[in-house]
């Protein structure tokens, strides 16, 4: 169609199994310059920033610093908002996500979302994550039980409900809900992973299951997580980056970010000077 | 999909494509059956208004006699009749209605007591109001002995109306930040005190809205009163001030027929020879009062709300 | 003192279902009807008896006509309903505060008679235009409803998909499926226990109906065998009669019958809500 242009997959992301690092470029998303705000009022100051793949990106800061802004627009979840205008490139397979003509909904089938509450459907822990294969593509039963069954054992959920597949998802207890969350996002099968503060609801036990699930997803998976935790950050992420006043102030590699800040906002904020 | 072959591939696109398609066709259906049922609605009314509209502005209609088996008949009685029991419906329910709401709300103790009114107006709500007109006549016209009158309509249409008081002035008192009640408690206000002075206040803006549009509900209202208020009008003097005088305006034991029983009785009747004339005139009268209270409604609502948030 | 008020209207209600109830009864007590043949009989001329004495005392063409005008009346409605509140709630959220509300708001005002009035000047003629007969009957009748109720179903309809978080939406566009992806296979779901109860009040509203319906259905108490055809509901038997036939008769009990199949009926369609409400707590519970 005429107006419709949709990102390509290369060959290679979709056929190579998963598991071996499926892209061999040193970028799977960048921003340049990439704006936003709320009407008159500017959330996030023009910024640039790239996102290598099989690597986990923390975004840190105080609250209200433009960090959760900033991940909902990179797969446009902010274009559900009305009187938000959202400015500069956000670069995906060489292609303007912002551009007028690039499809929204291919966008955020490649890259998925997280969200800060665990949002499970009021439908069964099947159908959950069924839900998004199904509404792509046409599937027979035995593949999307397939596609079920793998997205839940890649969270580790699907031992625990196997039995009870047809529960209700809101049956979980939240740890486990936000396990199906993910896997439902999963089971689409996305490129980069955007995770919103997706412990700050979670007790720390089910933390350091999905901790360790952000690890092991990055084998194969870029991911980028919104965390209010700096441990949290310390812990998992490869390159970490900081947003002050809806600026993003600087980005590095995790250990050099937090032993040695380049700029004095970050060292404040990393000592506990303010919070 | 790790083995994905090109079949699926192009499946995939294909159905992506019609998911497309088929929420940029919802969109345009939806717009279009909206569209359809707003024109529908404004042209219902532009009808009802235009039809009668000439009349609305004729006062020899709007103050003269009904006829029965002549033409040129008015409605003044009827339209007198209308207003005066719906002063009177309010008279009553109000203050009962704010009784039950405060009640619901700051006093009532959880369990079987409350339980019981909630259920008892959630039932009276959706009781038929042929059913709540038969129960008035039962007991007020027969029982009491009123007769077809004024108090009879009035006393049913209270019955009609409370349920949808109490629930408007819940649904406001309810609305007041918990905060402003827990302040005035903290202060040593009593409970009533406090639902007098901080509640009802700040509750006040969405109460009148709600009792205004009742009131053009209640206004509407035919068949409650069919066989409670009665479906014949005397004709008033306005000069006669002894209560008990069938002639007296103010006399509550008088039959009274309102506009929408006058329009409802004709029509089945059929014998008025310019029927059309008549009930399409007193259709627009009742409409054009019903709208008015819709706007009075709104506004008053809205004047008072800036004044209450800015005091 | 508030107390007062509150057992006031419950004193009221029991009262009122007591005494229509011990009326309505009497049909079977007092003048010795049977209930099934009072349900079941298909020909009501209770001034009328048969050749064994009993009055014609059949309800069922007025049972029969409720029920049809209602259920096709929110038939007509539902589908209407549902997707006006889907367009003000997902796609035009400030068009739908602005110009649909108030424009449903102003149709809820109207009041019932005017309806009957524009029924019997404009529909019935239409009607009669092209089915011919009378263009009294069934059709007519729920037409006339469906404008009514509708303004009710759709406020209600428009809040509980309102009241769908907007989490769920979220998740579902966060996976890349279209808006009408997300109303048809998520919203409406979700708001499913509440678009029932808007029906079901829909269809307690046109059930209770007397004067609209009335005016435009004819008033013939014979079995509908057609949507043209002259009908009669138990309202608008209610309507018609009750003036006419003096306390204490048997027509005047039998009335007093029908009006207590009205009020257990909208009993029952409450306890439907009720139901309704509970499973929808169950369900998201569980």
């Amino acid at each position: 169609m005429m107006a419709e242009m949709t990102v390509e997959r290369p060959v290679d992301a979709a056929t190579t199994a998963a598991g071996d690092g499926r892209r061999t470029t040193d970028e799977a998303l960048r921003c340049e310059g990439l704006s936003v705000a709320y009407g008159e009022k500017q959330a996030l100051a023009p910024c640039d920033m790239t996102f290598a793949p099989s690597t986990v990106t923390a975004l840190i800061g105080p609250s209200g610093c433009g960090k959760s802004t900033f991940l909902r627009c990179l797969n446009l979840m902010n274009r559900e908002i009305a009187n938000c205008h959202v400015g500069g490139h956000i670069w995906f397979h060489g292609q303007d996500a912002l551009a007028p003509g690039c499809d929204v909904y291919d966008l955020r089938r490649c890259i998925g979302m997280v969200f800060q509450q665990p949002n499970p459907f009021p439908l069964s822990i099947y159908d959950n994550v069924a839900y998004g294969p199904r509404r792509h593509r046409r599937l027979s039963r035995a593949q999307l039980d397939e596609i079920v069954e793998r997205s839940l054992r890649r969270v580790g959920l699907f031992d625990e409900v196997k039995d009870e597949l047809k529960k209700s998802g809101l049956a979980l207890s939240g740890g486990q809900q936000q396990r199906l969350c993910i896997a439902r996002t999963l089971a689409v099968d996305p490129e980069v992973l955007l995770m919103d503060e997706p412990t700050s609801a979670l007790d720390p036990i089910s933390t350091k299951m999905v901790e360790g699930l952000m690890r092991d997803l990055a084998r194969d998976h870029t991911v980028i997580v919104v965390t209010h935790n700096m441990q949290q950050a310390e812990r998992v992420s490869n390159r970490t980056a900081f947003f002050y006043l809806g600026e993003l102030v600087e980005v590095g590699p995790t250990k050099e970010l937090f032993s040695h800040p380049r700029e004095r906002r970050t060292q404040d904020y990393l000592s506990g000077r303010f919070s | 999909m790790p083995n994905q072959d090109a079949m699926t591939r192009e499946d995939e696109g294909l159905r992506l494509r019609g998911a497309r398609r088929a929420d940029r066709a919802a969109t345009i259906v939806l717009g279009a059956l909206v569209a359809i049922v707003c024109a529908l609605v404004a042209a219902l009314v532009f009808y009802v208004l235009s039809r009668g509209g000439a009349k609305l502005f004729d006062l020899s209609f709007l103050t003269g006699r009904p006829q029965q088996f002549k033409a040129g008949g008015g409605i003044g009685p009827e339209l007198f009749n209308s207003f005066y029991l719906l002063f009177l419906t309010l008279l009553i329910s109000l203050p009962l209605s704010m009784g039950a709401a405060i009640f619901l709300t700051q006093y009532a103790p959880a369990g079987p007591v409350t339980t019981a009114v909630k259920t008892a107006i959630e039932t009276l709500s959706s009781l038929p109001s042929i059913v709540v007109g038969l129960f008035g006549m039962l007991v007020f016209v027969l029982f009491f002995g009123w007769g077809f009158s004024i108090i009879s309509g009035a006393l049913a249409l209270t019955i009609f109306n409370v349920p949808i008081l109490v629930r408007v002035m819940q649904q406001a008192l309810e609305a007041v930040p918990q905060g402003r009640r827990d302040s005035s408690l903290a202060l040593g206000l009593t409970r009533w005190e406090t639902t007098i002075h901080v509640l009802i206040p700040s509750a006040i803006p969405a109460i009148v809205t709600g009792v205004v549009l009742s009131a053009g509900r209640v206004f509407g209202e035919a068949a409650t009163l069919i066989y409670t208020a009665g479906q014949s009008a005397p004709a008033l003097d306005f000069t006669n001030v002894d209560l008990t005088s069938p002639t007296c305006p103010w006399n509550v034991f008088r039959p009274a027929e309102t506009l929408a029983v006058h329009i409802w009785k004709i029509n089945s009747e059929g014998v008025v020879p310019d029927l059309a004339v008549v009930s399409a005139g007193s259709a627009a009268v009742l409409v054009a009062c019903v709208l008015v209270f819709n706007i009075l409604a709104r506004v008053l609502g809205r004047a008072l709300e800036r004044k209450v948030t800015a005091a | 003192m508030t107390g007062v008020c509150a057992a006031f209207v419950v004193a009221l209600v029991l009262s009122l279902i007591v005494l229509v109830a011990s009326h309505g009864l009497a049909t079977f007590t007092v003048d010795g009807v049977s209930f099934a043949s009072f349900v079941t009989g298909t020909v009501w001329n209770p001034h009328a008896s048969d050749a064994s004495g009993a009055p014609y005392m059949g309800a069922l063409p007025m049972i029969c006509g409720s029920f049809v005008v209602t259920v096709l009346s929110c038939a007509m409605v539902l589908p209407i309903a549902i997707g006006c509140a889907i367009f003000v709630v997902e796609i035009a959220p400030r068009f739908g505060e602005r110009v649909f509300r108030p424009i449903t708001e102003m149709l809820a005002g109207i009041p019932s008679v005017v309806f009957g009035l524009i029924g019997l000047t404009v529909l019935v003629p239409v009607v009669r235009g092209f089915a011919g007969g009378t263009g009294f009957g069934i059709l007519s009748g729920s037409l006339v409803l469906a404008c009514m109720v509708f303004p009710t179903v759709v406020a209600l309809i428009n809040d509980a998909i309102a009241a769908v978080p907007r989490s769920y939406r979220e998740g579902s566009y966060g996976l890349g499926c279209t808006r009408w992806q997300t109303v048809l296979h998520v919203v409406l779901p979700s708001a499913m226990p509440g678009i029932m109860t808007a029906i079901v009040l829909g269809m307690a509203r046109a059930f209770g109906e007397a004067l609209a319906v009335q005016m435009v259905i004819g008033n013939a108490a014979q079995m509908p065998t057609s949507l043209f055809t002259p009908a009669a509901t138990l309202t608008s038997v209610l309507t018609t009669s009750m003036g006419n036939e003096a306390m204490g008769t048997v027509y005047n009990d039998a009335l007093w019958s029908l009006a207590l199949i009205l009020l257990v009926m909208s009993l029952v369609f409450i306890l439907i809500v009720r139901l309704i409400g509970r499973a929808g707590k169950v369900r998201g519970n569980a």
